[in-house]
């Protein structure tokens, strides 16, 4: 078999922005054997500009749809949207990082570059159109998350929760892999553009081991994107990594697979989709209903914010059901909205917790309006619009969500879709119970003695400011957003 | 391997593949379950190779090939937190790693 080199497509503009990422980190790699370690915070300056340099890297893919390297990547807005998401949590990862490290003597070289690492891996995921640079861009960010959450190597409670990620996230690849096997060996293609054109065919919906691959494949990516019943791991790894970790990955990750679910689902099988409407949405509902229902016991806030996380993931997928651009377009806007409300509920764990002791308990949390007035504003905030309260964004990213369930039920003139509906909106009602008891808590007088008060950080009230008023501005005028998230959404192939 | 039809792969890899995946819910030892996942991860290597081979792609070989190299970078990764936590002292039973429970 002859391979004509030129017909492969070598364009390197379409993956600058994971050059530049991948760039950056090994470039951080070796700084870091010359700056001496009172000085780390050049590191975190030199992983800034590299990501600040693959946000502008990926304005020029906007409105393009170059396919390079042999059809496995492609520079299209769907990837310019997700870089730009992924770009901006990690810049305000890597922001909010030097102070916490210090505080708990973690402050490595290495965390930078494993950052830079996971975000190359993602953005490569978000930009990957063949199985295999799906497996890469997937085994990128989940290698440098394993490390991640167990950073803080001497704590038994980090080290666990890397080893459990480790395990649970090896499984999870091994059945995405049997996965991709299977669709390979049922249309000998492992482009998705190959796939596509299999998957249109009239009886590619009685190829049984197509349909199983797809089945597999999405077993691995829901466990990506912590959807239930596959997010088992995600309560302890959110639990037992440092908490400015868990702030990048519940967010980046999340966003990251369903950049792929979205690409695959939406692209690649739409023809399918009265195969995988069923599975899919029972996902979405069991995600809506395991998340929602056990966040309401739980007294730790990482957690809380576990499994509020697995039961955004639910209202994520919701989006995908419909298999349109239209669904896909309040997908995309819902992650945006995710990624910024999400991050700031976080980053205000991180900076009460600054000092590392157990304070991620709702009863520290007891009349912090009182000692901590910023955070505990900037936390309102995020609470309120992660429930889904107007002004906020996470209001309309519900509001759109349903809406496209709504439409697709008119276009199809089917009854499918009013249930998971239904199902969103009834645990919609029920998370404002958790979510809004925090805000209650922490307008509670307080008891006892009074730990004193700990300055917000520069950089981390910085942060916090920006995120809050991202939650508010974008929620006041959301129509921004959405018009880019519906040019994203019209993913060719 | 002419005379082998390609369905005989197939189900060989689905019994490895069966075989690291109940290893993995049943084991206790944090490197056997590591093991076990390697396990499953050969039986996609061989499932890739034999469809290739059955399709006449290189494709399969190819993604055989992804599959080994990037399964040792998490062997790597793997070990060293396999490793991490047994210097912290600790029993090497996955049940008994239980310090985060809600």
């Amino acid at each position: 078999m002859i391979v004509n080199v030129n017909a492969i497509g070598i364009d390197y503009t379409t993956i600058l922005p994971e050059l530049v990422v991948t760039g950056t980190a090994i470039l951080v790699l070796i700084l870091d054997l010359f700056i001496p370690a009172d000085r780390r915070r050049i590191l975190a300056l030199v992983a800034i500009l590299g990501l600040l340099g693959a946000l502008v890297a990926s304005i020029p893919l906007w409105g393009h749809n170059k396919f390079a390297f042999g059809d496995t990547v492609v520079g299209d807005s769907f990837a310019a949207f997700f870089n730009v998401i992924l770009a901006l949590t990690s810049i305000l990862t890597v922001l909010i990082s030097p102070r916490f490290l210090r505080a708990r003597q973690l402050d490595y070289g290495e965390y930078y570059v494993l950052i830079l690492a996971a975000t190359a891996g993602m953005m490569l995921l978000a930009a990957a159109t063949s199985l295999m640079t799906i497996f890469l861009g997937i085994e990128l960010l989940s290698l440098a998350l394993y490390v991640l959450s167990g950073f803080a190597r001497t704590q038994l409670r980090s080290q666990e929760s890397a080893l459990k990620y480790l395990l649970l996230g090896g499984f999870a690849t091994g059945f995405l892999l049997y996965g991709m096997a299977l669709i390979y060996g049922a249309t000998g293609a492992t482009t998705l553009r190959g796939l596509a054109l299999v998957a249109g065919s009239p009886t590619a919906g009685g190829n049984a081991l197509l349909l199983l691959g797809i089945g597999f494949l999405s077993v691995g990516l829901a466990f990506k994107a912590s959807a239930a019943p596959f997010h088992m791991w995600t309560p302890d790894v959110y639990e037992g990594a440092p908490t400015i970790v868990t702030t990048f990955m519940s967010v980046a990750t999340k966003a990251a697979a369903f950049a792929a679910v979205g690409r695959v689902f939406v692209a690649v099988f739409p023809a399918l989709q009265y195969r995988w409407y069923v599975p899919l949405a029972l996902i979405a509902v069991f995600s809506l209903f395991i998340g929602n229902l056990v966040a309401i016991v739980q007294d730790n806030l990482k957690r809380m914010l576990a499994y509020s996380g697995i039961a955004h993931a639910g209202f994520i997928l919701l989006g995908v059901l419909p298999g349109t651009p239209d669904g896909l377009a309040s997908t995309l806007f819902y992650i945006a909205a995710y990624a910024v409300m999400n991050f700031g509920a976080f980053a205000v764990v991180t900076s009460v917790g600054a000092r590392g002791e157990e304070t991620a308990n709702i009863n520290y949390w007891r009349g912090l309006f009182y000692r901590r007035p910023f955070l505990a504003t900037t936390m309102t905030i995020f609470m309120l619009s992660l429930a889904g309260i107007p002004p906020t964004v996470g209001f309309f990213a519900k509001l759109f969500v349903f809406r496209s369930l709504v439409v697709a039920a008119q276009t199809a003139n089917s009854g499918q879709f009013w249930a998971p509906l239904i199902v969103a909106i009834v645990m919609t009602v029920v998370s404002f119970y958790y979510y809004l008891r925090v805000v209650v808590v922490m307008l509670m007088t307080p008891e006892g003695e009074v730990t004193e008060r700990e300055p917000v950080g520069a950089s981390m009230g910085t942060v916090l400011a920006i995120s809050a008023a991202a939650t508010v501005i974008l929620g006041l005028f959301p129509g921004v957003i959405f018009d880019w998230a519906s040019t994203a959404a019209g993913v060719h192939l | 391997m002419s005379g082998v039809p390609a369905y005989y792969f197939l189900w060989l890899s689905g019994v490895i593949f069966t075989v690291g995946a109940v290893g993995v819910l049943i084991r206790r030892n944090p490197l056997v379950i590591f093991m076990c996942i390697e396990l499953m991860l050969n039986a996609v290597n061989l499932a890739f190779a034999a469809m290739g081979r059955y399709l006449n792609s290189l494709d399969g070989q190819v993604f055989a090939f992804l599959v080994i190299t990037v399964a040792a970078a998490e062997v790597v990764v793997g070990i060293a937190i396999i490793v991490q936590v047994y210097r912290a002292g600790r029993n090497m039973d996955v049940d008994e790693l239980d310090l985060m429970k809600s």
